[in-house]
């Protein structure tokens, strides 16, 4: 059985990641989960100044999901060289740089000023973020931006660019077709969704920042949704999430017509699921009698 | 740190609105100390979709259980109140900081209110075993829970209410101030409890100047220090630190009081 993904021209070893923002650099869950098995990990957002985050608080639960406000709280490029490169380089699996930025200069200074390190494996563009005023939402929902600052980001590295893009628009499928466009060489979708949660009692909204991004499975029908128009459209692979907690979540998006999967959210509540998630696809193609990843596709 | 199924050993009413509940802990795992936390997997459904945290109330290494108490409040604490004895529960911990020892000479005075009782129990057992004589301050709204402490060789434990129906009438931190500082000559401070209590632990501990510990809540997501959820605002060269990381328990002058 052939459980890797190509992406521009190197192969993650499996589908299963864990998403940006929601496993810090790995080492946070260097003991709860196989981290060697995982098929990529996606670093928290990285962006050329250190952000100290949003307002508090910063998290609010709702059915079946969260709406979380981080405001990508980071450490900036500085200390992320110092500091984290030194344990990425210990890790096995790839380790993908999850870059945001509020202009088009500051995308490019970060993949610049780290391009050289060899711990880094691709780069996922985050123009989705809704939680920052110029956190890059502006970029992902405009078709025109989108190409212009893949175009920019392609020149300056070989490794693979992922584009990251926001369910907030009106039609995601004209995003990823610029992303591809571009020069982008697959495409993650999808990232939060915007949502609110109003405090009855106090008459406030529950975090300062009055709205959020909502994940969890409360997002899952979205994210395969987004998932089914963008495969459709597109001829880069397609990397799906979106409230994955189980390996049936996860093969609902492969069917889809995603090449690979993240885990977000779901490592809150499971902090080994993405072995979990890894194992239940295997035994599934086993069944199905699937060799490779893209026997789950074209069965709609 | 792990992630275990764990068996609910015991669990009951000890107050109205607060239980008790004792689980099982592995054999090969480090013992939790006093301050620090578990998150518990309320269900496997989608809803409440977030693990809980609570500190821990109590540690037995001989029979390998841990103890925590908590407060009814919502649906995951409600569903926890209905899992049987026996029925097994997923428990990832020990997780954050502890509270530090007192030195030699200091008396630990510690102060608990509501759902901040578990962890301050639980050092004032551990201070307890180590020849210190806690002086606990119980305030609030858990006048009806009386915690066993009958087998404290050096401690003391004092009630107050704001009626006077149980005890000191008063605040916990009224009660403080009316004890006889002269034959404190050094004190250490520790709180657990709501934030308006923490905030005149933290102003007594300044008029008094002595060090005070402070164990802080936030709403929490991973609970091991990767979502930046749990931030609170702090001095220093950083303005925010994480509740599940660098804390819960912090030196009260780190906290940016609001
Ligand atoms: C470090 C720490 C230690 C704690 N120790 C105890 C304890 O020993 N005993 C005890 O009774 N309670 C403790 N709590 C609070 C406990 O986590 C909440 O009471 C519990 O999560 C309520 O869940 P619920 O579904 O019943 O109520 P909900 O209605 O969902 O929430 C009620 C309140 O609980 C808090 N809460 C809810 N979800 C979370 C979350 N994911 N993370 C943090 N807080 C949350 C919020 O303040 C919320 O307003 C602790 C919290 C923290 C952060
Ligand atoms: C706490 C938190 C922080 C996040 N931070 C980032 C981030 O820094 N960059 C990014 O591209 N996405 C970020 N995301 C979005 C996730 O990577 C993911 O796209 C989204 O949560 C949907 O997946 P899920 O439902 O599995 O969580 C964050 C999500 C959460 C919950
Ligand atoms: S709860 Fe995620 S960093 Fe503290």
């Amino acid at each position: 059985m052939d459980l890797t993904v190509k992406i521009r021209n190197k192969t993650l070893p499996n589908p299963v990641g864990v998403a940006s923002g929601t496993f810090g650099y790995g080492e946070e869950y260097a003991q709860l989960t196989d981290l060697s098995a995982l098929g990529a990990l996606y670093t928290k957002a990285l962006t050329v100044e250190p952000r100290p985050g949003n307002a508090l608080p910063r998290l609010v639960e709702t059915p079946a999901g969260m709406i979380n406000s981080i405001g990508l709280a980071n450490v900036g490029v500085e200390r992320f060289l110092t500091e984290k490169i030194p344990y990425l380089e210990t890790l096995t699996c790839p380790v993908i740089l999850n870059v945001a930025g509020s202009t088009e200069e500051e995308y490019a200074s970060v993949i610049s000023r780290v391009d050289s390190q060899n711990a880094i494996w691709a780069y996922e563009v985050n123009i989705s973020c809704p939680n920052v005023k110029h956190g890059g939402m502006a970029f992902g929902t405009d078709p025109v931006q989108v190409e212009r600052l893949t175009k920019t980001l392609r020149k300056l590295t070989d490794k693979a660019i992922i584009m990251k893009l926001t369910p907030n628009v009106t039609d995601i499928a004209l995003i990823a077709q610029a992303a591809e466009a571009g020069g982008a060489d697959a495409i993650s979708c999808i990232n939060t969704v915007m949502g609110m949660v109003v405090d009855i009692n106090s008459r406030k909204p529950a975090i300062p920042a009055i709205s959020g991004g909502l994940s969890g499975p409360a997002i899952r029908p979205v994210g395969v949704a987004a998932v089914w128009r963008v495969s459709r459209v597109v001829t880069i692979p397609v990397i799906g999430l979106g409230g994955i907690l189980t390996w049936e979540d996860a093969v609902q998006y492969l069917l889809a017509g995603a090449d690979a999967i993240q885990i977000g959210t779901g490592n809150f509540v499971t902090p080994d699921a993405s072995v979990k998630v890894l194992n239940g696809i295997i035994s599934y193609m086993k069944e199905a009698g699937f060799q490779k990843i893209e026997d789950f596709h074209g069965h709609f | 740190m792990k992630n275990f199924g764990s068996s609910i050993l015991n669990q009951k009413e000890i107050a109205i609105g607060y239980r008790e509940m004792t689980i099982s802990w592995p054999q090969s795992l480090e013992a939790p100390l006093p301050g620090q936390f578990l998150t518990v997997k309320v269900t496997e459904n989608p809803a409440p979709l977030l693990r809980r945290p609570f500190a821990l109330s109590g540690f037995d290494r001989e029979k390998n259980t841990a103890s925590l108490i908590y407060q009814l409040r919502g649906p995951a604490t409600r569903l926890m109140a209905t899992l049987e004895i026996n029925s097994s529960i997923e428990v990832l911990s020990p997780l954050g900081n502890n509270f530090t020892l007192p030195e030699k000479d200091e008396t630990p005075l510690l102060v608990a209110g509501g759902i901040g009782l578990g962890p301050v129990l639980y050092l004032a057992r551990e201070l307890d075993k180590n020849g210190f004589s806690p002086r606990l301050v119980v305030g609030g709204r858990t006048e009806s829970f009386l915690p066993d402490l009958s087998n404290l060789k050096n401690g003391s434990i004092h009630y107050c209410s704001d009626d006077g129906s149980a005890g000191f009438r008063g605040t916990a931190v009224d009660y403080l101030k009316s004890l006889d500082w002269k034959e404190l000559p050094s004190a250490r401070l520790y709180s657990c409890g709501p934030q308006g209590m923490l905030n005149a632990c933290h102003n007594l501990a300044l008029e008094k100047n002595i060090p005070s510990e402070v164990s802080m809540e936030q709403m929490m997501a991973c609970g091991v220090g990767a979502c930046m959820g749990c931030a609170i605002e702090v001095i220093g060269p950083e303005q925010y630190a994480r509740v599940c990381k660098e804390g819960p328990v912090f030196d009260s002058r780190r906290i940016k009081w609001t």
